[in-house]
C-alpha cells in the first residue's frame, strides 16, 4: 500500500537479529550501513572494549548517525551540542549513553547495551531520525505555550503575538528544507521543496492543489492541519527567505498550520511531528507511484494498438487462408 | 560535504529471490521472494476491505508476535480502514476511480496477503528476465521507498541482469529508473561478471581479472557462463537442469522410500543445508558408512509448540544428494552429462586464446554450490578430464604440452555472490563515473544503456 511507516525497518531488523543472536549466546559481529531519507545515514557496529581498540565487546553496539540537517539543528540549539544530544538521549528515555568517541564523519554515536535492550527500545531506536528532527518542533511548542500564557495574562482578547524566532532546518541541498514559526494561537510549518525534473514540477503542482482541495471537500478530514501553497515565500518567512528571482516556478512553499489540538498530548504531538517530517518523502513517493500508474496505462494502450496493427497487416496470397486469433497470433493448421 | 556521499543501492532481482542492500555492506539488507500480491480487480466495498484487514492483522498476530521482525513485513495493514471509508464519503477523484493500483504487497508480505481471497500472487520475473513490467515497476517502487527508505534522486543504483538479456529489456529498465524514479545514476551489470568480482575476496585470487568461468547454481537451474575480460561469451553458455530444488526432491524421495516419520519438503531442505557434503569417491564413502556408524546423523523435527519431537535418520543421502551434479543418472533419466564434463565442453567451445584463463579461474556462485568440498571435487574431475586429453594429444602428435592449470575458486560469500560483487564494485569511489546519469539519459534517450563501460580491472 502507499504507506510509508515511520520506523526504519532496517534498523529494527538489524538490532532484532543482533539481540536474538546475543540471547542465544552466539553473538555476531555487525558492521552495517543503513540509510534513511534526506541524506541520513546510520552505521551500526559492534563496539570495541573500553581502553582497548583491538578487542571487540560483543554485548554493545554503537549506532552512529549523520544527516544533512545536523548543522541547521545545531543552529536551532544555539550551537550548543550538549543541549541537542541531551535532548536526543531524553527522547530515548535516557536508556542509552553517548559513545566515548563519536565516529569519524558521523554526527552522533550512541552506545546500545544488548543486556538491557528490549523490543520497545528497538522501536524507539528505529525512530531515531524523527527524534533528532523533532528538536525544533519541541522548542516551538514550548514557545507557543509561553506566548499563550502571555496573551492570557495580558487579558487582551484576540491579541496575537508572533514569535520572532524562526527555526530553519535545511535537510536537503539547494536550500530545500522547512521553517517553523510559533505564535500565540498556532504553529506554522513551511516546507520549501524543489523539483529537479520538469514533469515532476507539473505533477507536484496538481498534487498540492488536490491536497488543499480535498481538505475543503471532505468533511471527515477537517480536523487535519490547514494547508496552503504558493510559489513565493509566505510572509512569515519572507524576512529570512528572499524570493527566488531567477526561476519562480522552481520553488514550492507548502504551509501547514498546526493548532493546539495537534499537539495536545505527547502521543498526538509525536504523530503530528512524524507525519510532517515525512511529508516531503511521502509527496515524492506519491508522484512516483502516479507515474508508475501512467506507465502501466501506456503499456496497456501500446499493447492493444499493436494487436490492432497486427490484425491489419496485408496478408500474402498464400497466407490468405491462415486464420488469426484475437491477439493477432496465427493459427497454423497441419 | 560528507553527507552527500550516499551509498549506492545494489539490487539483484532473481527469479526466486530479490537481494536488496547498500554498497559497502557485506551481505544484502533484505532477501525476500520476488513476489507481488495485487488485488484481483473485483469491486470491493469498504466493509469487505475492512474484514480483510482484520483477518490480515489477526494472521499477523497469530503467526508470531515478533514475526514482523523476522520477515520483512510491517503492520501497515490498518491503513486501509480509514482511507477507504473516507474515499467513499468524499467526491474527489480517488473515490471515483479507485486505488486498486496502489493496493499491493511485495516480498514476504505478499506471500502472507495471498492467503486471503482478495490478493493474487505473481512473480514478475521468469527465467531471470522481467515478464511483467507493470508489476516489476511497482515492486521496485515499494522496495526502494518502503524497505530501503531511500529517495532514488539521491542514490546511484546498481542493477543486475542475466547473461543474454536482450538490450530492449535494459532500455525498459532505464525508462523506469530514469523516468519514474529520476534516479541519480544507473549501472546495469551482468550477474556472472559480478560473481567473478565477488571471488576477489578469496585469498586464492591474486590478480583481479574479469576472466573466468562462472558456475551459478540457484534453486531452479544451473548455468555455466564463460566470461572473458568482462564480456560474456554468449554462444558458449550452457545450462544444467539440475539445481537446488532437484537435490531437495532427491532427499525427500530417499526419506519417503525409507519410510521416515517426517518426509516433508521443509525437512528435506533442512537436511540438505545442514548435513550434505560432496564425497571424493562414491564406493569408498559407502564402505566408510558401513564400517563406521557415527557417520549416520539424526535430525530432530519439532512441532510448533515444541511438544512433540520426531527423530529422522540421515544416512547415505548426506553424500548421495549432491552427487547428482557429478553423476546425474542416479536421479534423472533424461539429462546425463556430469557437471565437470559440461564445464569442460563449455570452455572448449570458447575462443582458443581465452581458454587457459577460463580453466584457471572457475568461480562458484549461488546457494547450491555451498556443499562442503564441492569446489575440490569439481577441480579434481575437470583436471582429470583435461589431463587425459593432453596425454592423448601428446601421444598422437609427439609434442610436449605445457599443461593447463585448473583451479576452482570457492569463497565465503558464495551464497549471495552476485550481490556481494555488486556491493564491492559500487562502493569504490569511481563507481559514480561509470553510471549513466539522468542528464545523459535526457540527452541521448534510453539506448544509452546498451553500453556500459567496464570497471577498471587493474586497481
Amino acid at each position: 500500500m502507499l504507506h510509508l511507516p515511520n520506523e526504519n525497518l532496517l534498523i529494527q531488523k538489524t538490532l532484532y537479529e543482533a539481540l536474538e543472536k546475543f540471547q542465544q549466546k552466539s553473538p555476531v559481529i555487525i558492521d552495517r550501513i543503513v540509510t534513511d531519507f534526506d541524506f541520513t545515514q546510520y552505521h551500526l557496529t559492534t563496539a570495541s572494549q573500553p581502553g582497548n581498540e583491538e578487542e571487540l565487546d560483543e554485548s554493545k553496539i554503537v549506532l552512529s548517525y549523520r544527516s544533512k540537517a545536523w548543522a541547521s539543528l545545531l543552529k536551532c540549539a544555539d550551537n550548543d551540542l550538549k543541549t541537542l544530544t541531551g535532548f536526543i538521549l531524553a527522547k530515548l528515555q535516557n536508556k542509552f549513553t553517548l559513545a566515548p568517541i563519536t565516529e569519524l564523519s558521523y554526527d552522533i554515536s550512541i552506545l546500545i547495551d544488548l543486556n538491557t535492550l528490549d523490543m520497545n527500545d528497538i522501536v524507539q531506536l528505529s525512530l531515531f531520525k524523527i527524534h533528532v528532527l523533532s528538536y525544533p518542533f519541541t522548542k516551538s511548542i514550548e514557545e507557543f505555550k509561553n506566548l499563550q500564557q502571555t496573551v492570557i495574562q495580558s487579558e487582551e482578547e484576540g491579541r496575537i503575538i508572533q514569535s520572532d524566532k524562526i527555526y530553519h532546518v535545511e535537510n536537503r541541498p539547494n536550500q530545500e528544507g522547512f521553517y517553523i514559526n510559533a505564535s500565540s494561537d498556532r504553529i506554522t510549518v513551511i516546507f520549501n521543496t524543489k523539483f529537479q525534473d520538469y514533469n515532476d514540477q507539473v505533477f507536484g503542482k496538481v498534487f498540492i492543489q488536490e491536497f488543499i482541495d480535498s481538505r475543503k471537500r471532505n468533511r471527515a478530514i477537517q480536523s487535519s492541519p490547514q494547508v496552503l501553497f504558493s510559489n513565493t515565500p509566505p510572509l512569515e518567512i519572507s524576512k529570512i527567505c528572499p524570493p527566488n528571482k531567477s526561476n519562480k516556478n522552481e520553488d514550492h512553499f507548502i504551509t501547514f498550520v498546526l493548532f493546539p489540538r495537534h499537539f495536545e498530548n505527547k502521543d498526538v504531538e509525536f504523530l503530528t511531528i512524524a507525519k510532517i517530517l515525512q511529508f516531503r518523502n511521502y509527496f515524492h513517493y506519491h508522484i512516483k507511484c502516479s507515474k508508475a500508474y501512467l506507465h502501466s496505462r501506456m503499456r496497456f494502450r501500446v499493447g492493444s494498438f499493436l494487436k490492432v496493427l497486427n490484425r491489419a497487416k496485408i496478408e500474402d496470397e498464400e497466407e490468405a487462408n491462415v486464420k488469426k486469433t484475437v491477439s493477432g497470433k496465427k493459427m497454423v493448421s497441419f | 560535504m560528507s553527507y552527500l556521499n550516499n551509498p549506492a543501492v545494489v539490487m539483484d532481482n532473481g527469479t526466486g529471490l530479490t537481494k536488496l542492500g547498500f554498497a559497502g555492506n557485506d551481505s544484502p539488507s533484505y532477501v525476500f521472494p520476488t513476489a507481488i500480491a495485487t488485488t484481483t480487480g473485483k469491486k470491493s466495498t469498504a466493509s469487505n476491505n475492512r474484514s480483510l484487514d482484520q483477518s490480515m492483522s489477526s494472521l499477523d498476530i497469530s503467526n508470531n508476535n515478533k514475526a514482523f521482525l523476522n520477515s520483512n513485513s510491517t503492520s501497515s495493514t490498518n491503513f486501509n480502514n480509514s482511507q477507504h471509508s473516507s474515499a467513499i464519503l468524499s467526491n474527489h477523484l480517488s473515490g471515483k476511480r479507485g486505488t486498486e493500483d496502489l493496493d499491493f504487497y511485495i516480498g514476504n508480505e505478499a506471500l502472507l496477503a495471498s492467503q486471503s481471497q482478495q490478493y493474487s500472487l505473481s512473480y514478475p520475473i521468469r527465467h531471470g528476465q522481467v515478464e511483467n513490467w507493470d508489476h516489476m515497476e511497482r515492486f521496485w517502487e515499494n522496495s526502494i521507498f518502503k524497505y530501503l527508505r531511500a529517495e532514488p534522486e539521491d542514490h546511484c543504483f546498481l542493477l543486475t541482469e542475466p547473461p543474454l538479456n536482450p538490450p530492449e529489456n535494459r532500455e525498459q529498465v532505464a525508462e523506469i529508473f530514469f523516468e519514474s524514479f529520476n534516479c541519480a545514476g544507473l549501472y546495469i551489470a551482468v550477474q556472472a561478471v559480478l560473481a567473478l568480482a565477488a571471488s576477489w575476496s578469496s585469498p586464492k585470487v591474486t590478480d583481479r581479472s574479469l576472466t573466468g568461468t562462472v558456475i551459478d547454481s540457484g534453486d531452479g537451474v544451473t548455468h555455466v557462463i564463460p566470461v572473458a575480460e568482462g564480456y560474456v561469451i554468449g554462444s558458449a553458455i550452457k545450462n544444467v537442469p539440475i539445481a537446488g530444488r532437484d537435490i531437495t526432491n532427491f532427499i525427500q524421495q530417499m526419506l519417503r522410500d525409507r519410510g521416515e516419520l517426517d518426509a516433508s519438503l521443509k525437512t528435506a531442505e533442512a537436511i540438505k543445508q545442514e548435513f550434505c557434503y560432496v564425497s571424493p569417491d562414491l564406493v569408498k564413502e559407502f564402505n566408510k558408512y558401513d564400517r563406521d556408524g557415527s557417520k549416520f546423523a539424526q535430525y530432530v523435527v519439532e512441532n510448533q509448540d515444541k511438544t512433540q519431537r520426531k527423530l529422522i535418520d540421515v544416512g547415505y543421502e548426506r553424500f548421495l544428494a549432491p552427487e547428482i551434479f557429478f553423476n546425474p543418472e542416479i536421479s534423472s533419466s533424461d539429462f546425463l552429462t556430469p557437471l565437470p564434463t559440461l564445464v569442460d565442453d563449455t570452455i572448449r567451445s570458447c575462443p582458443i586464446d581465452v581458454r587457459k584463463g577460463l580453466y584457471n579461474n572457475i568461480v562458484l556462485s549461488g546457494g547450491s554450490t555451498m556443499f562442503k568440498d564441492f569446489g575440490r571435487r569439481l577441480q579434481r574431475d575437470v583436471k582429470s578430464i583435461v589431463n587425459k586429453r593432453i596425454e592423448h594429444s601428446e601421444q598422437v602428435t609427439g609434442a610436449k604440452s605445457t599443461g593447463i592449470d585448473v583451479q576452482v575458486v570457492s569463497h565465503r560469500r558464495q551464497r549471495n555472490a552476485v550481490w556481494f560483487g555488486g556491493s564491492l564494485l559500487a562502493q569504490t569511489g569511481e563507481f559514480k563515473s561509470y553510471c549513466h546519469t539522468k542528464a545523459d539519459y535526457d540527452e541521448f534517450g534510453p539506448e544509452i544503456v546498451r553500453t556500459f563501460s567496464l570497471f577498471n580491472v587493474a586497481q
